[in-house]
């Protein structure tokens, strides 16, 4: 037998080969001449060095010299960290979202690309989205408990349970909102940060964020994920994402913090969104369900973004 | 550096990196620490690159810088006490039952039987022997596997010796009654 027909080495070689087509080569040279661009790890530790003997002898000689020794950036992970604690605390803020969708998948998929804008608040994980398309204006939420409403009009409203959801609406609302305490979390479990900044003083923090290699199989949510947030409270002021449907990319959304009031308890929910002599198509009346039904399908071709 | 010389590496890079960090996570068994390390020998080997010809010889070079890392990492992470149980045939699993590095069931799920099968008897190994064997796998040399590992040809050959035997008695029914030397 020839060393090339060694049936454990074949076995072996064949375990790597098939650990190996699953390395992402190409986000990796990415990092790896990211990498370089920064300071490398050894470098800090020679400078963390020379600014230590620097600080000893000032302080022998008399006096203390700090001047232009590098300041080492926080990693990218420890500021996500800091912006998921600063947007725990229930704060209204208000995103404008847009979103350009893959003009590809939408056509094999029949429908035409659009792009939207819409407007999205959120406390904590909790959203209502404010809607001016067609002409017409709505409001949509989601509440903790996963029951979903819409507001058609001042006039009229419907409420789905969760078991009513399904899967369509469920991802459109998955697609169009931000819980950003969640997102937040996902990134630091499933990507590797990088900070874009030189972190001046004052300077917006940009990190980007790629997915690590071992998640790509799961059927993520997001491909690439680019963050600006506030150098001081850490709070998210812009966040694209490069969204993704089963594998593939969907398109770009992209979140701008446009302000940051207090909002009614009432406006996460949809009585806030009503007014007092209101008509509700809820699941407690029997007597609506396929118009609620009919409702739901309808709003979502109208939305266009039936992805199945 | 020069635009043809920065194309040379990338392809380098791109040509490599796939086997680079399969045999990294095969000697961590912790994907993202393995992928790191890899990503970390890549820098430290193109900081040397006006040194080093790295499409030619750099393969050899980012294997040793692995296995040394991947060494050294493991060595430093050992346990204050280890959860060893003994098989029924006398072996040793080291396999931590909390270990959350472990892949999950859903994932275990998503790999054949033989691989399973692999990647468990992979695992009984010391770091040294697995390094050894899979590197011999890929068609290394002895004397080459000595200089990546850093130790003799007579110990590269008592470890490559001992892991296949421990691997031929686990994959025996895979290897169709082959001889293993």
């Amino acid at each position: 037998m020839t060393e090339a027909n060694d049936p454990l080495d074949a076995i072996l070689r064949n375990h790597l080969d098939r650990a190996a087509v699953t390395v992402d080569a190409g986000t990796m040279l990415r990092h790896i001449r990211d990498s370089e661009k920064t300071m490398p790890r050894r470098d800090w530790l020679k400078w963390a060095g020379i600014g230590a003997g620097t600080a000893v002898a000032a302080s022998v000689g008399g006096f203390v010299f700090f001047g232009n020794s590098p300041v080492p950036l926080a990693a990218a992970e420890q500021i996500v960290n800091e912006a998921k604690t600063a947007h725990t605390v229930p704060t209204d803020r208000c995103y404008e979202v847009a979103t350009e969708w893959e003009p590809l998948l939408f056509r094999r998929l029949q429908l035409p690309a659009i792009s939207r804008k819409h407007k999205l608040w959120t406390r904590g994980d909790q959203f209502w989205i404010e809607t001016n398309g067609d002409g017409a204006k709505w409001a949509m939420g989601q509440e903790t408990s996963g029951k979903i409403w819409f507001a058609i009009s001042r006039k009229r409203g419907l409420v789905y349970e969760p078991s009513e959801v399904g899967e369509p609406l469920a991802r459109f609302c998955d697609l169009v909102s931000m819980r950003v305490v969640s997102t937040l979390s996902e990134l630091l479990e499933q990507f590797t940060l990088y900070r874009k900044d030189t972190g001046q003083p004052g300077e917006t923090i940009r990190i980007e964020a790629d997915l690590r290699p071992s998640f790509r199989n799961r059927n993520p949510r997001f491909g690439h994920v680019k963050l600006e947030l506030d150098p001081v409270t850490k709070i998210v002021q812009r966040a694209e994402f490069q969204r993704q449907l089963n594998g593939e990319p969907a398109g770009t959304l992209t979140f701008t913090l446009l302000e940051t009031t207090s909002q009614p308890d009432e406006m996460y929910t949809l009585l806030g969104h009503l007014d007092a002599d209101h008509e509700l198509f809820d699941p407690k009346d029997p007597t609506r369900q396929d118009r609620r039904t009919k409702f739901r399908d309808e709003f979502l071709k109208r939305v266009q973004i039936r992805i199945k | 550096m020069n635009g043809d010389r920065s194309h040379e590496l990338d392809a380098w890079i791109l040509a490599t990196a796939p086997r680079a960090t399969a045999y990294a996570r095969s000697l961590l068994r912790n994907p993202h620490e393995a992928e790191d390390i890899v990503q970390d020998c890549y820098c430290r080997l193109l900081a040397k690159a006006d040194v080093y010809d790295l499409p030619h010889d750099g393969m050899r070079l980012l294997l040793r810088a692995i296995t040394n890392a991947c060494i050294n990492l493991k060595t430093r992470r050992k346990p204050f006490f280890r959860l060893v149980r003994t098989d029924a045939d006398g072996s040793e699993q080291t396999d931590d039952p909390l270990d959350k590095t472990a892949p999950p069931p859903d994932e275990r799920a998503m790999f054949d039987e033989l691989s399973v099968a692999v990647e468990s008897a992979l695992r009984t190994l010391p770091t040294q022997q697995r390094a050894a064997v899979q590197l011999k796998a890929l068609g290394h040399s002895q004397q080459e596997i000595a200089e990546i590992i850093g130790i003799t040809t007579t110990n590269v050959g008592v470890l490559i010796y001992r892991a296949r035997q421990a691997l031929a008695a686990r994959l025996d029914p895979y290897l169709g009654g082959e001889a293993i030397r």
